[in-house]
């Protein structure tokens, strides 16, 4: 009788463990390419979608084997936690099924087995009674019970007087916190490239530049990432480098909308946490550049008639007051109330966007004072305000404007 | 303090700069550093705990 799919993957998978226990060991070593293009879907999300172009060697195919003409292919190691608008697709865009969480813990229950026998392999102990005494320890792992796990590995050690089990508890800590993906794939005797995708929240800080975690970029012989700036935005500067270390592995193209990166592993010199250093602008024209001429325009307006006119003059004629205000008010109007934006670059915008409206309240308030004929004191202390007030902010709107980055994008820094 | 419009003067890239600004997780985790196995000894290792489980039931 033909076994069920569950009893399948029990008789298959210390088989499929021995071949992936190697094979997630030296993942570089049959993934030829891996490509991550990361969209910045809002101030809150980013959508990475990673695809990874791999041959597996000949003698491990059939090892990989579940049946029927299927394949299970470790294709990356992901937290435990749910995955959102997670998709994992072939060549052609034809879904690709995963094996199960009950099916993966099978497998992983074997991996190990595995690393605690490699701990084994070195020390003078009695493996058989060190590997049944290690079950009940692999089990928690399994069973998502990560408490105490280094606890009830320093008790393992200790009650068979072992050398630490470094093996073991490193496929521990990462199966305790995380899953691998197996793909079940119907073809391995050709090259394939499997794509998967989901959207990872975040949390925005103040800063314009955000760190990207790269972890990928050393799990295939060459790695190449982009990053798809919204609109309006650029990214001034991309780099790809390792957080631990400092060092500098590679960097993409100044102010680009697109900026792109290759890396190839150097498998001498391994890096510990890689990942990639975007640091956003928002493009000079798309508000910071006529801000910045409205402000100047409102502070000509303002500050130079506080110093030279006769305001109280003016008072008595309403009609270039009211023309201050209507015009201040379009202007602004036009500028503020967007609505199609990119959330991110309303975020980032946020704080000009207040220079601009301190600067066209001013100018109505000092426009106001004149037009309703106030005191001439309140005159005076208005238009005094308003000019400060115009001068202050458009100064910081010149300075952001200047700064901002233009549509051109220049060519990548050289490397020391 | 914090002056605003201000950002405070550092080097474009230092070391842990990942705790200073926006940090967007992967959803990844590195596979351990282990020491590299040959695939004979993967299924030497396979063939052990077979051996174990059968002599010594499944470990639960």
């Amino acid at each position: 009788m033909a076994a069920w799919p569950g009893e399948e993957i029990e008789e298959r998978a210390s088989d499929i463990a021995a071949a992936a226990d190697v094979l997630l060991s030296r993942q570089a070593a049959w993934r030829h390419r891996r490509v991550e293009t990361l969209t910045v879907l809002s101030h809150e999300q980013v959508r990475r979608q990673v695809s990874i172009d791999f041959t597996v060697p000949t003698e491990y195919r059939a090892l990989l084997r579940l049946g029927a003409g299927e394949f299970a292919v470790p294709l990356a190691v992901l937290q435990k936690r749910p995955l959102v608008h997670f998709d994992l697709r072939d060549e052609e865009q034809r879904s690709v099924p995963l094996l199960t969480a009950d099916q993966g813990r099978t497998i992983g229950r074997e991996l190990l087995f595995q690393a605690l026998d490699a701990d084994l392999a070195d020390q003078d102990a009695d493996s058989e009674a060190v590997t049944l005494a290690a079950g009940s320890l692999i089990e928690a792992v399994l069973a998502d019970d990560a408490r105490r796990l280094e606890g009830r590995l320093d008790e393992l050690e200790a009650a068979h007087g072992l050398e630490p089990l470094t093996e073991l508890r490193g496929t521990a800590d990462v199966l305790s916190r995380g899953f691998v993906v197996w793909a079940v794939v119907t073809a391995l005797d050709r090259r394939r490239v499997l794509k998967f995708a989901s959207d990872e929240p975040f949390t925005q800080r103040r800063d314009l530049a955000a760190f990207y975690d790269a972890i990928g970029c050393t799990e295939a012989s060459s790695y190449h990432v982009e990053v798809a700036v919204p609109p309006d935005l650029r990214a001034r500067t991309t780099t790809l480098y390792d957080d631990v270390t400092g060092e500098v592995l590679a960097a993409g193209a100044r102010d680009a909308d697109r900026p792109a990166i290759y890396y190839a592993v150097d498998p001498a010199q391994p890096t510990l946490r890689p990942g990639l250093v975007v640091s956003y602008g928002a493009e000079r024209w798309r508000f910071l550049g006529p801000a910045a001429v409205v402000a100047t325009v409102i502070a000509l307006l303002v500050f130079p008639p506080w110093l030279f006119a006769d305001l109280e003059d003016l008072a008595g004629r309403a009609g270039p007051a009211i023309g201050l205000v209507l015009s201040t008010s379009a202007v602004f109007s036009a500028l503020v109330l967007r609505t199609d934006e990119h959330p991110m670059l309303r975020l980032m915008l946020v704080r000009y966007r207040l220079c601009l409206v301190a600067c066209t309240l001013a100018a109505l308030f000092a426009g106001a004072a004149l037009g309703f004929q106030a005191r001439p004191w309140v005159i005076d202390v208005t238009w005094a305000l308003a000019g400060v007030v115009s001068v202050l902010c458009a100064g910081i709107l010149i300075i952001a404007a200047a700064r901002s980055p233009s549509v051109r994008s220049r060519p990548a820094p050289k490397r020391p | 303090m914090r002056i605003p419009f201000i950002r405070p003067k550092r080097p474009a890239l230092y070391k842990g700069m990942s705790k200073d600004i926006t940090y967007i997780p992967s959803g990844e985790l590195a596979w351990p550093n282990r020491r590299p196995r040959t695939l004979e000894e993967a299924l030497a290792s396979r063939d052990r705990i077979r051996r174990v489980r059968a002599n010594g039931a499944r470990p639960s």
